[in-house]
This record gives structure tokens, C-alpha cells and sequence, in this order.
């Protein structure tokens, strides 16, 4: 029997249950080849050592079949005893019933009673003609249970050679996103945190001098409504190799250390770090803060309800004007002047470019 | 040999392996098909048992000379299980060793 073969009969022999479990399983095998003919072993001699396909299959699930066969026969057998009792019980009272002279009491009785077959005649037809459907879907949330319980720690990592990548385009809807210039020779990517995910989710490629880091589109899906709470994705760049940076993530944080030409943040949910002298900016925030520390550049930042914070004016140089709608602009260091009833600017110290910065509910403040 | 001997032992000998560094589903297989014979497919079932008890996780690793790799790491919980089990097959094999060679003394 050759890989294709083995791979197939396992597949065969695992075909009742829900497909991504199926999958999973069937990875580990792929790699098993994978490293068997690494070391110099035949798809047969492989095959072989791993043994019958079909008994290989049987240990995956054999335990969970049965108890759950046992749970669901007892559930409707349950039901049948409760009502037979029932049932008893009211053919004995029945007689004494009919026996009551009060016409009220006697409604009473007759009412339970067909409210009582009733409840019969359907759990009747339940149990004899749903009970397949009954079991599939015990079956399905079994399931469903398991692999959400499957997230385990992740630690990913890939290198690349910066040579020819200008830019990095980033959009990951998880928790942390941090891109960061520091002492690396490679660009590092680094995933890590608690999920199920696998590295085929992660598409990175490198395209038009650009390195695109994002999720495969069901994944994004998924870690937009309850995962990616756990996850950071860490971007490692060699100091001084890369000049744009755009990074999107819906629910996360976006934290950018270092300098570039060109730097471009939207998030929904999350904060925006940055750290470093920039030249031109275009940051977005929707609920989270932005934070500014050692920050200089020019062109435009934009908050709904967060607000926005200078850590230090020192390196600031551009001239700010700012727009805001329920806030106040606060500063120790540099002078608001007012423009007009919500306008603000700040003369530049030395730079005639403009910092523009729009905030609906939140403040400016820098120290 | 009964099957079922050799599966129950399984389990152990998978923790004792991992108790001393992590594996990658293929080295595991390997390392314990060097000491006992078996069915190598049915590592694979015991190493998911072992990750939905979450006595093991898992991590994969890249490599730019071989395929990428899923390693087995033991979790906290996994480690006690793994040195209870190993005493009580210890001593119990040991129990079964003696009993044993006291029958092939008398042959």
C-alpha cells in the first residue's frame, strides 16, 4: 500500500465523523510520511510500520462511541418509564374519577388525562421516528464541544530575507499585533498565544516588494467573534530595511516601535502604540486610545471615542491642528492657541508640515 | 504477543519518552518502536488522547532542511501523570520480572 492508498483507507474508515476532526487527524499521518520519507524510507515500508488503517482509525474514537450510544439510549427509555408509570397510575384513578359525583372534578380528570396521552402519542412518535435525527445532533454538539476546547499554546515562527520587501501589510484580527525594528538580521514572524489554529491559516507572502501577513477568510471570520483573544503576532524588522508599514485589525492593538517612511494603523476595538519618529502617518481608531511616545510625523490622525496621548513633545516638531467634538486639548508643554469654538493648533517648532488630528468623545493631551 | 498488553503499555512508555525532552510524532514512533514492537498508527490515537486530556500540547516547528514538524510537549498536569504511571508500571513490571523468572529457575 503507497501513502495515497493508506491516507485514503483511513479517510474511508473515518468518514462518519464531522470533517475538521478528520482533517486534523490526517495531518499528523501527511507529516509522518512526510518525515519517514525525509529519512530515506519507502511510502510502503511507511504504510506498513503504521499498520491497518482501519484499526488505526478504530482507536480514534472508540471509547466516546460507545458512551455516547449508551447516554442516548438512556435518555428517550427514560422517558418511556416516566410516562408508563403515568399511565398506570391513571388507569387505576380513572375508575374512581368517573365515580366522582362533581361534574367540575370530573373536567379536571378527564382534561389531565387527554393532556397526558397527548404527551404520549408525541413522545411517542419521537422516539420511534426522530430518533436518528435525535442522535445526530447529540452527536454534532459532542463534537463541536471538543474542538473548541482544542486551543493549545501556539508558537510560530518564519524568517525572511528582507532583501527586495519595502513594505509590510498586516491584517490580523487578533489581540496583539507588534511591529518592531530591532537587532535581527531576518525579518521575524512570530505567532503565539492560545488557539487551534495551524500554520496553513496564516498566509504570508511576499508580493510586489510588499510581505502580506494575513488570515485565510473563514479564519478571520472566526477570530473576529471569539478567538484571537489569546494571540500576538510579533513582527521582527532589521533596523532601517523596511519603509511602510500598513497594519489592520479589528479587535485588536496595534503596536508600531521604530522609524519609518510611511505608517498606516486602523483599528475598531484596539489601542495604536506608537513609538518612534515617523514622517508621514495615518492612524484610526475607532473605541481605543492612541498613544504617541517619542513621536514625531506628519499627516493625519483620526479617534471616535478614544482619545489621544503624546508621551513627550520633545521630538514633536510638525505644526498640529486639531479638530475635536465633546473633548478638551490639554497640554503642560506646548501652547493650544484657539482657531475657532473646537479648533486647535499648535505651532510647529521647526517643520512646517501638518499634524492633523480629528477626536469625536475623547481628549488630547500631551506632556 | 496480546494485543492489549501492548496497548496499555503504550501509554508510559509515550510519557516516559516525553518526560526526558520533546518529540515529533515520527521520532516518538520511532523511538519507541527501538524498545517494543508495535502497530506504529496507533501512537497517533494515544498522542490526541494524551492532547484532549491536556496532559500534552503541542507546538510545530519549521525547519529549512526537513518538512515541518509537530512537537509533543508535556503539560504540568501531563509530567505528575507521567512519574505516577512510570512507578506504578516500575513496580509493577518488577513484581511480574520476578514472578516470572522464578517460573524459568524451575524449568
Amino acid at each position: 500500500m503507497n501513502r495515497k492508498q493508506w491516507i485514503h483507507k483511513l479517510r474511508q474508515a473515518l468518514k462518519d465523523y464531522p470533517s475538521h476532526v478528520v482533517d486534523e487527524i490526517i495531518d499528523d499521518y501527511n507529516e509522518h510520511f512526510d518525515n519517514g520519507i525525509y529519512m530515506g524510507k519507502s511510502e510502503e515500508e511507511i504504510a506498513s510500520e503504521l499498520g491497518n488503517p482501519k484499526e488505526v482509525a478504530k482507536e480514534y474514537f472508540g471509547h466516546e462511541t460507545v458512551s455516547m450510544w449508551k447516554q442516548l439510549q438512556s435518555i428517550p427509555a427514560m422517558k418511556l418509564i416516566v410516562f408508563i408509570i403515568f399511565i398506570v397510575g391513571l388507569i387505576t384513578i380513572f375508575p374512581l374519577a368517573v365515580n366522582v359525583t362533581s361534574s367540575i372534578l370530573k373536567g379536571i380528570f378527564l382534561f389531565l388525562l387527554f393532556v397526558i396521552l397527548v404527551g404520549v402519542i408525541i413522545s411517542v412518535i419521537l422516539i420511534f421516528y426522530g430518533k436518528n435525527k435525535f442522535n445526530k445532533g447529540i452527536n454534532q454538539i459532542k463534537f463541536v464541544n471538543k474542538t473548541s476546547s482544542n486551543a493549545q499554546p501556539i508558537n510560530y515562527s518564519k524568517e525572511f530575507d528582507p532583501y527586495g520587501i519595502e513594505q509590510i501589510i498586516i491584517n490580523a484580527n487578533i489581540a496583539h499585533n507588534v511591529i518592531k525594528e530591532t537587532d535581527v538580521d531576518n525579518i521575524q514572524v512570530r505567532l503565539s498565544g492560545m488557539s487551534d489554529l495551524k500554520l496553513d491559516d496564516v498566509k504570508m507572502v511576499v508580493l510586489n516588494n510588499a510581505l502580506e501577513i494575513s488570515f485565510l477568510q473563514d479564519i478571520q471570520i472566526r477570530l473576529n467573534n471569539n478567538e484571537g483573544i489569546d494571540l500576538k503576532l510579533e513582527v521582527l524588522i532589521p533596523r532601517g530595511s523596511i519603509n511602510r508599514i500598513k497594519a489592520k485589525s479589528n479587535l485588536g492593538n496595534i503596536q508600531i516601535v521604530g522609524s519609518f517612511s510611511d505608517v498606516d494603523a486602523k483599528t475598531r476595538l484596539g489601542k495604536i502604540l506608537i513609538e518612534g519618529v515617523q514622517e508621514e502617518v495615518n492612524l484610526d481608531s475607532t473605541l481605543g486610545n492612541i498613544y504617541l511616545t517619542r513621536f514625531n510625523g506628519y499627516g493625519s490622525i483620526k479617534s471616535k471615542m478614544g482619545n489621544v496621548f503624546f508621551n513627550d513633545s520633545y521630538y514633536l516638531t510638525s505644526r498640529i491642528e486639531a479638530r475635536l467634538k465633546m473633548g478638551s486639548a490639554k497640554s503642560k508643554s506646548v501652547k493650544f492657541n484657539k482657531a475657532s469654538d473646537k479648533s486647535f493648533y499648535v505651532d510647529g517648532k521647526s517643520s512646517n508640515k501638518v499634524l492633523s488630528i480629528e477626536v469625536s468623545m475623547g481628549n488630547i493631551e500631551i506632556k | 504477543m496480546n494485543i492489549q498488553y501492548k496497548k496499555g503499555i503504550l501509554e508510559p512508555c509515550v510519557l516516559a519518552l516525553l518526560l526526558q525532552k520533546d518529540f515529533y510524532g515520527y521520532e516518538l514512533v520511532e523511538s519507541v518502536s527501538k524498545y517494543i514492537s508495535i502497530s506504529e498508527g496507533t501512537i497517533y490515537p494515544l498522542l490526541k488522547r494524551l492532547r484532549d486530556q491536556k496532559w500534552v500540547s503541542t507546538y510545530l516547528v519549521e525547519s529549512s532542511s526537513g518538512p515541518p514538524r509537530k512537537y509533543y510537549q508535556l503539560t504540568k498536569k501531563g509530567r505528575v501523570e507521567a512519574k505516577l504511571q512510570i512507578d506504578e508500571v516500575y513496580n509493577f513490571t518488577k513484581g511480574v520480572i520476578e514472578l516470572l523468572q522464578g517460573a524459568k529457575n524451575h524449568e
